[in-house]
């Protein structure tokens, strides 16, 4: 890990875990764990199933509490900034936050609504993700991957947002739905943004960034 | 370099929740017109119960109408915040910048318009089956507006707090909220029954007004830190 010195005024956005640690009941799940996430990097969490990538994301976002340690975002701890943090922060984490009574387009009004999205842009990317023509039915009624995208739609519906954590966003998509979504990334990472994520697809080259292991972590 | 977006007013997102929950409402229909016909079964099964004399039905109508408002409206709460915290809509929620109490106001409202307000509605044709004194029935009225809010408010918290229970909860959610419900209970009924024997009714009316203030400010916040919680936790 290279030390950086900041010689600009202005500092760049980053998430940082510092010594994280988490207990599952009587079993030590995340034993201290640190990690940075600058601007313009893809950091990928990778481990087993099970080794704890979900809960680390949770905590990373706010979701969750960690029992010990804290999460920095530009140095400042998150608990003492929510309300800036959540404003910069798209999580889409392992349940989509889509509704299976509300449609499609519902579902993304709403996201947009709560995150300061841009609404006039909803028909245009759900027609990029190929999931227009079914826009108008219940999410319920659709297929995994079909649910998925929705979800994901909101990449493109929030390009002010600094801070994406995602969790698996590559599960259940097609060459097709993998494609869009790693150019989303690709797109953030060069307008300076944070990205972490977990995935056990193999990321494209194009995505650059630290690949921290727990599984590597629980041998060390 | 994206121009940074304007936030949308409170009141503007208050009214996309509101559309967004009477969407999810009224296509799943079943959650809200359980309880009003639970509401309407229960107080038409008391004549046939105790018998049809209309001295001892007018005598008990208030307080059936009003046991049966609250159970009612109690039975029928346990679901509010189930689907949304285990589609991850709840998640998403507390992790925007919008004040998580907005989010809980538009629900409770949106609750009450589907399973208080039509309480309400069919309140007058039951107490004329129970032989409520035709001029208790605009009071009954407006003690049922007054308290179905106060009591869907209070019930919220609880709903909150046994959101991750799964299905024992709503014996939980019971235990915890009823105690807090009996004021609304016994000033409700009160009301009616001072109405039915030509009482003054001022003085039942105002502290129902106030349990109602007092829930709209306290409510919303305390089912927000417990939403915190059953988010962290699941």
């Amino acid at each position: 890990m290279t030390n950086e010195t900041i010689i600009s005024g202005a500092v760049p956005d980053c998430l940082e875990a510092v010594s994280v640690t988490i207990w599952r009941g009587e079993t030590l799940l995340l034993d201290s764990i640190n990690l940075q996430a600058k601007a313009g990097d893809v950091t990928q969490i990778a481990g087993a199933n099970g080794s704890g990538k979900t809960t680390l994301l949770r905590v990373l976002c706010g979701a969750a509490l960690a029992d010990e340690g804290e999460v920095h975002w530009c140095g400042v701890p998150i608990s003492k900034q929510r309300d800036a943090f959540n404003e910069r922060l798209l999580q889409i984490g392992h349940r989509p936050g889509v509704h299976a009574q509300l449609t499609a387009i519902e579902n993304l009004q709403l996201a947009c609504n709560m995150g300061n999205g841009v609404l006039s842009n909803i028909d245009s990317v759900l027609d990029a993700l190929a999931i227009l023509p079914i826009a108008e039915i219940p999410a319920g009624h659709l297929s995994a991957g079909q649910q998925r995208r929705v979800a994901l739609a909101r990449l493109a519906l929030m390009p002010h947002t600094r801070c994406w954590v995602l969790d698996e966003p590559l599960t259940a998509l097609d060459q097709q739905g993998r494609d869009w979504v790693t150019s989303q990334i690709l797109a953030h990472s060069e307008r300076g943004g944070v990205t972490v994520l977990t995935t056990h697809q193999p990321l494209s080259k194009n995505l650059n960034g630290p690949i921290y292991s727990l599984d590597a972590l629980d041998n060390g | 370099m994206d121009s940074h977006p304007q936030s949308i007013g409170l009141v503007a997102l208050f009214r996309s929740l509101l559309s967004r929950e009477l969407a999810v409402a009224i296509r799943s229909p079943g959650q809200w017109l359980n309880p009003i016909l639970f509401f309407i079964i229960v107080i038409t099964l008391f004549p046939l119960g105790v018998g049809p004399g209309p001295n001892t039905l007018s005598i008990i109508a208030p307080g059936v109408i009003w046991v049966s408002a609250l159970l009612s409206v109690m039975l029928s709460l346990q679901s509010l915040f189930y689907d949304d915290l285990h589609n991850g809509s709840l998640e998403q929620f507390v992790l925007s910048a919008q004040p998580l109490s907005v989010v809980v106001l538009a629900k409770v409202l949106a609750w009450w318009l589907l399973a208080g307000l039509p309480l309400l509605l069919v309140s007058p044709l039951l107490a004329i089956l129970m032989n409520l004194q035709g001029s208790a029935i605009p009071v009954l009225m407006l003690s049922l507006l007054l308290g179905t809010l106060t009591l869907i408010l209070v019930g919220a918290i609880g709903a909150a707090l046994t959101a991750t229970v799964g299905n024992g909860g709503g014996i939980l959610m019971s235990l915890l909220v009823l105690p807090l419900t009996v004021p609304v209970l016994i000033f409700g009924s009160g009301a009616v029954q001072a109405a039915a024997s030509q009482m003054p009714v001022g003085g039942h009316l105002s502290l129902l007004v106030a349990l109602l203030a007092l829930a709209l400010s306290l409510a919303p916040l305390a089912t927000a830190a417990a939403l915190r919680v059953a988010v962290s936790a699941g």
